[in-house]
């Protein structure tokens, strides 16, 4: 009898374990990526990768509409662990993800982090200030918006103490 | 913990070759976290070789005041980005100028002597040198270069920027209002509920 539940136990905590492992890009989307190189190399010959699926995470700078399709400007971060980008300083550049579905400028708001996999294409310049900034453009398979990260403090508190009453 | 019940004078023995190696590896660790912790937590801001190049400090206000004698000169200054502008070929920076501590890292911007501006060949992303950040710059001093701020003309210094440093934006930990915070019984809650003050 005990042991039954033991082993019902263990089962319950693995299964809780890969549900709340599961990654931000779907199993699908991922088999798919065929570039692993660095960002900056897409970067300095956009041309050369044309085709290739990756896999790029970021933070939203700017989500703009049309009729046929939505358009994100990302400012590039490096992925940390379970696919999700890692705010920082350490962005090699910018790129567009655009979508043929809509994306909603409320959702997909300003400082948003997201994940995205999708298929490489002839990169875009565009202005920034007097700067002309070679975007590369991904056509978006997949995009997974993280949630805000709210302003975390321990929400189950540990302690250890030695005290006395009198 | 585990209590091990001692007799008086013997201590516990355990295998003697097991002991010393354990201690060896953990004065390894230690020594090999305090390197590290060396190595990155000492860099120096700006880099060695640019502050060999540096002379003695000039005060801020010297390089208002449109002084040729210190044009060519290498400078550390800092401060908090008001601007930052895009240009064809690199970007310009407009600084208001704060006093660096003893690490070059500006301190507060009330103690602010002036603004500067700094110009680098580099593009710099105004979605990462954005508004109120910190930075420290070691560079050139450049022409004056006057420009409207408000109704007036501000004749800014500009430094050629030769080496740059984006100081990282400081998360300050806020507690959250938390009903069962309590000061006094802090780490220990189960006390909380003491009968008496």
């Amino acid at each position: 009898m005990a042991v039954t539940w033991a082993v019902r136990l263990v089962g319950i905590c693995l299964v809780s374990l890969m549900l709340g492992c599961a990654t931000g890009i779907s199993r699908e989307a991922r088999s798919q990526v065929t570039y692993y190189g660095s960002f900056a190399a897409l970067q300095t010959a956009p041309d050369e990768h044309m085709g290739k699926i990756v896999m790029l995470g970021g933070k939203i700078i700017e989500t703009t509409g049309s009729e046929t399709f939505s358009e994100i400007t990302v400012l590039q971060l490096p992925l940390g662990r379970r696919d999700r980008p890692q705010d920082g300083d350490r962005s090699r550049g910018r790129y567009l993800v655009r979508s043929e579905e809509f994306l909603d400028p409320a959702i997909y708001e300003k400082g948003s982090l997201l994940t995205v996999v999708g298929r490489l294409s002839s990169s875009e310049v565009r202005s920034i200030g007097g700067f002309q900034y070679a975007y590369p453009l991904v056509e978006a398979i997949e995009i997974k918006l993280w949630p805000r990260a709210r302003e975390a403090y321990p929400r189950v508190h540990f302690g250890i103490g030695v005290g006395a009453s009198f | 913990m585990v209590s091990e019940p001692r007799s008086n004078g013997t201590p516990v023995t355990r295998a003697p070759e097991d002991k010393p190696r354990r201690g060896c590896k953990l004065v390894l660790l230690l020594l090999l976290s305090l390197a590290h912790a060396c190595m990155t937590g000492c860099a120096s801001v700006p880099s060695r070789q640019f502050q060999q190049q540096v002379g003695p400090p000039i005060p801020f206000q010297e390089l208002l005041e449109e002084r040729e004698i210190h044009k060519g000169e290498m400078v550390i200054l800092g401060g908090y980005i008001l601007e930052t502008v895009n240009e064809p070929h690199g970007s310009l920076l407009t600084i208001l100028q704060a006093p660096l501590d003893s690490r070059n890292k500006p301190k507060s911007q009330d103690l602010s002597e002036g603004r500067f501006l700094l110009r680098t060949e580099k593009f710099l992303d105004p979605e990462i040198y954005t508004k109120g950040r910190k930075l420290t710059v070691g560079g050139k001093v450049s022409e004056v270069l006057p420009q409207p701020l408000g109704n007036r003309m501000y004749r800014y210094p500009v430094i050629e920027a030769e080496e740059l440093y984006l100081w990282s934006k400081e998360t300050r930990y806020i507690r959250p209002y938390d009903p069962y915070y309590d000061y006094w019984h802090y780490p220990w809650h189960w006390y909380r509920y003491r009968p008496y003050p």
